[in-house]
């Protein structure tokens, strides 16, 4: 026969037994660190009331935490702290060291390369170039075309073409027409 | 610790400032050296492997991305240099009766007047070392999930990250560690 028994809003069928050992050996810890519903500790305290057992095992599991928990070291031993400042020194110093170098050698090649991009700049800059009847442009050469075409330039830009030759220029296969306006 | 000056002292380690390791020592000796103390029962072992602990951290700070806490994985680094260090001196199995360098006891320089008697501290000195070596007697692996369960209070989600094992093993681990505990405890008429 169930009794239904109403204990702050909850409501526990009583005489019938919820829980067992094996389910409340799962919950054990929950139980005596008191982290539980309240509608879950009053199976807990349903099963315990007609279990020894388990009521022997939650005074021996509370006795073992007690003493587990007096184990906690609170402060370390004198001398410790700077034995341990005294030991990772070196490493400390290498690792700065390292990040120093790794550092220093990054400036180094970003100080190398905008120096490359100011000669390469320079070199190609027309420098003393006149404007006159004859001006040299570049243009990248399709692959395709072998032989000039009249579409090769801008129609914007139609020039008659006096010369042509053909230069490699870092890489790059330009045409240097010589052209007369 | 609060998560954002932890975050900041890390970050300037990696930076290579010298008081932050200071610092970085100072927040985490205590929890190193409690773990190495009770995992490897002898003070000077567990001195050693809290330095080596920290100059493996300072070592390979800057692998650090922040994806788990820094405790976690402080407690990783001490948990396998401890785990190393059994290792080493698998053979040299350690006796309760063998002479203990015992841990360095807090007691109070002043004593107030309501300080502990020195009796009732070597009482109490005697039960941890009593309680210390049941401990030594527990598989190395089931000491470890115990220790940081139920001495070092972390979390079971806690544990199986730095064990990097499944909940359910770490749970089992936990549990049978009690249970042997609880026996060893009884035979030597403790609980």
């Amino acid at each position: 026969m169930w009794e239904l028994y109403r204990i702050k809003n909850v409501k526990i069928k009583k005489g019938v037994k919820s829980m067992s050992c094996r389910n409340f050996q799962d919950k054990m810890e929950d139980y005596i660190k008191g982290s539980f519903s309240q509608h879950e500790g009053l199976y807990f305290d349903e099963h315990l009331s007609g279990c020894d057992k388990c009521r022997q095992r939650v005074a021996d599991l509370r006795a073992t935490l007690s003493l587990l928990q007096d184990m906690a070291v609170r402060e370390v031993p004198p001398g410790l702290e700077g034995r341990i400042v005294k030991a990772v020194e070196p490493v400390v110093h290498r690792q700065r060291n390292q990040s120093f170098r790794i550092r220093k050698l990054t400036a180094i090649m970003a100080s190398a390369v905008a120096l490359t991009l100011v000669v390469l700049a320079a070199v190609n800059y027309p420098w003393g170039a006149q404007p006159g009847p004859s001006t040299t442009v570049f243009h990248k050469q399709p692959a395709s075309v072998g032989r000039l075409h009249p579409d090769y330039l801008s129609t914007s830009n139609r020039f008659e073409v006096d010369f042509y030759r053909t230069e490699r220029v870092n890489g790059l296969r330009l045409l240097r027409l010589n052209i007369m306006e | 610790m609060d998560k954002k000056l932890q975050a900041q002292i890390v970050t300037a380690c990696q930076r290579g400032d010298p008081h932050a390791y200071e610092q970085l020592i100072r927040c985490y000796q205590t929890q190193v050296y409690s773990l190495a103390l009770r995992m490897l029962g002898n003070a000077e072992d567990a001195a050693d492997v809290t330095q080596e602990t920290f100059i493996r951290i300072f070592r390979t700070i800057d692998s650090f991305r922040g994806d788990a806490s820094f405790s976690t994985w402080v407690y990783r680094v001490t948990s396998n240099l401890c785990l190393d260090w059994l290792r080493r001196r698998k053979r040299q199995v350690l006796s309760s009766d063998a002479p203990v360098s015992w841990e360095h006891e807090t007691a109070p320089r002043e004593v107030a007047d309501n300080a502990p008697n020195p009796e009732d501290l070597l009482a109490a000195a005697e039960l941890r070392q009593e309680i210390q070596s049941a401990l030594n007697e527990l598989e190395s692996y089931h000491r470890l999930a115990l220790l940081l369960r139920d001495v070092q209070g972390l979390s079971y989600e806690e544990i199986s990250e730095i064990l990097n094992l499944p909940l359910g093993t770490v749970k089992s681990r936990i549990n049978r560690g009690r249970k042997q505990l609880k026996k060893m405890l009884q035979q030597k008429n403790i609980l």
